[in-house]
């Protein structure tokens, strides 16, 4: 139906950022199908390397079910402080990558676990990674004929901790900045390994790769003091909205990343 | 597009416009204007009903999504036998408080949190009402012993430009003893309030790939 009525027919899921945009006259389909009826796109199924997610698996529902997160409850504690609760019931996952808005919190955690995605057309299927998917504000490399049908996160091992901080406006408001900080930490307090990855002031989630080579070997208190200045002298914000400059958002995340490391360390300590 | 909904456990049935959201359905088909128009872009939870248990903004839903489903608003809070708002209200109440059986409203009929809002006066001019006791309801469900911090945490999504807030995190935290206090005790040998088998799960479906 995507292909053979292209252009004219829209998928909605939980629809909390399609009604936003149809009520403020941005987008006009003349009609939408309603994923949500599709239980081929519901649910969660535990395999031994990765979670299998339905793209119409709503925040609350995987909010509800910590125990099967991959990445040991740090995509639950994610997605429980996005918006609010009445938003999370019905947002999904799914609609959150697709919308592949850089304010939202979904793709850059998506990006930071590797998650992959699933896209289908009539006759032909396909697994994009994340870090290939994000194209840009409202850009990905899904073809309007294309499903998202499937979200593969792999499983990760249990000595990575995990943080996540953001920054917006409002305390509900999506991020003009955020940042998902992962690590391994060795007896010596010493990290081993860093994976770092920027949202909200970029157009799609990025990785910040040299920062994440001079984490290795470095002491906690040395990321303390350089790994918010580091992370904003390497991302170069490209987000523009009338508000709030680049210059401002790459102001945040020196902050906003002390944030996430704190975060991931109390994860440490959990 | 024909649609049905069961409000408050009424099935309504109505042909209405694709585009007809949740809130107008409520509020123009079924009539229930209890549930508030505010801001349209679910920021401000005035328009929260309950969408198969789960608390929704009901501007930020369309009618057509809520197709075959249940949705409670804030007028199926109280029991039935409750007095209607026109009996209790009158020009010679307003500005002063009044017992609830002084207006002639059986307490007992209200839900705790309706009563506790009128206690603590938990509101001003009324129109985040109906939102905050949705908002509540749905929480205190969920969570029958919360913290003032869980109740404030749980409001994140409704605005009152009137209160300050404290009034209602009151009165929420008090409806919330109140409803423990009345808790039936569960035997936990017993199947009685256990969940059903698949209630809670989310379900599943065969990867595609």
């Amino acid at each position: 139906m995507l292909e053979r009525d292209r252009g004219e027919v829209d998928p909605i899921a939980g629809g909390q950022s399609l009604l936003l945009a149809l009520k403020a006259r941005q987008v006009a389909p003349r009609r939408l199908v309603n994923l949500m009826a599709v239980p081929e796109l519901a649910g969660v199924r535990v395999a031994d390397e990765h979670l299998w997610l339905g793209p119409t698996v709503t925040y609350a529902e995987l909010v509800e079910v910590p125990e099967v997160d991959p990445v040991h409850g740090f995509i639950a504690r994610v997605v429980a402080n996005i918006a609010d609760r009445a938003v999370r019931t019905m947002a999904t996952l799914g609609g959150a990558i697709c919308q592949a808005d850089p304010a939202f919190d979904v793709p850059v955690l998506m990006t930071a676990v590797d998650a992959s995605f699933e896209l289908s057309a009539a006759g032909a299927r396909r697994r994009v990674a994340a870090a290939n998917f994000f194209r840009g504000p409202s850009s990905t490399a899904r073809a309007p004929e294309e499903l998202l049908t499937g979200i593969f996160v792999p499983r990760k091992p249990p000595d990575w901790h995990w943080g996540f901080a953001k920054q917006g406006m409002r305390v509900h408001d999506a991020a003009l900045a955020s940042v998902v900080l992962g690590l391994t930490i060795d007896a010596d307090d010493l990290v081993t390994a860093g994976t770092v990855v920027v949202g909200g002031a970029v157009g799609s989630p990025c990785h910040a790769p040299e920062t994440e080579r001079w984490c290795q070997g470095r002491a906690l208190d040395e990321l303390e003091a350089e790994l918010g200045p580091r992370i904003a002298a390497e991302i170069e914000p490209d987000v523009v909205s009338p508000r709030f400059s680049t210059a401002y958002r790459q102001r945040l995340v020196p902050g906003v990343s002390r944030r996430a490391l704190r975060h991931a360390l109390e994860s440490r300590a959990d | 597009m024909q649609i049905e909904i069961a409000v408050n456990g009424t099935p309504v049935r109505a042909d209405v416009d694709p585009r007809t959201l949740l809130l107008d359905f409520v509020r123009d088909v079924a009539e229930l204007t209890g549930t508030r128009n505010g801001c349209l872009e679910a920021r401000c939870g005035c328009c929260s009903v309950l969408l198969d248990g789960g608390l929704v903004k009901s501007c930020n839903v369309l009618a057509a999504q809520a197709n075959g489903r249940a949705v409670d608003t804030v007028e199926g809070l109280a029991s039935s036998d409750a007095t209607s708002v026109e009996d209790t209200t009158t020009e010679g109440s307003i500005g002063a408080y009044r017992p609830l059986t002084v207006r002639g409203v059986d307490p007992s009929a209200l839900h705790p949190l309706q009563t506790a809002f009128h206690e603590l006066g938990a509101l001003q001019c009324g129109y985040c009402t109906s939102g905050m006791l949705m908002t509540l309801c749905e929480f205190l469900e969920r969570e029958p012993s919360p913290s003032e911090a869980d109740v404030r945490e749980a409001l994140r999504g409704n605005l009152c430009r009137c209160t300050g807030y404290q009034s209602i995190v009151d009165a929420a935290l008090l409806a919330a003893e109140r409803m423990r206090e009345t808790r039936p005790v569960v035997d936990v040998g017993s199947s009685v309030g256990k969940p059903a088998a698949d209630s809670g799960e989310i379900p599943t479906a065969p990867p595609s790939a």
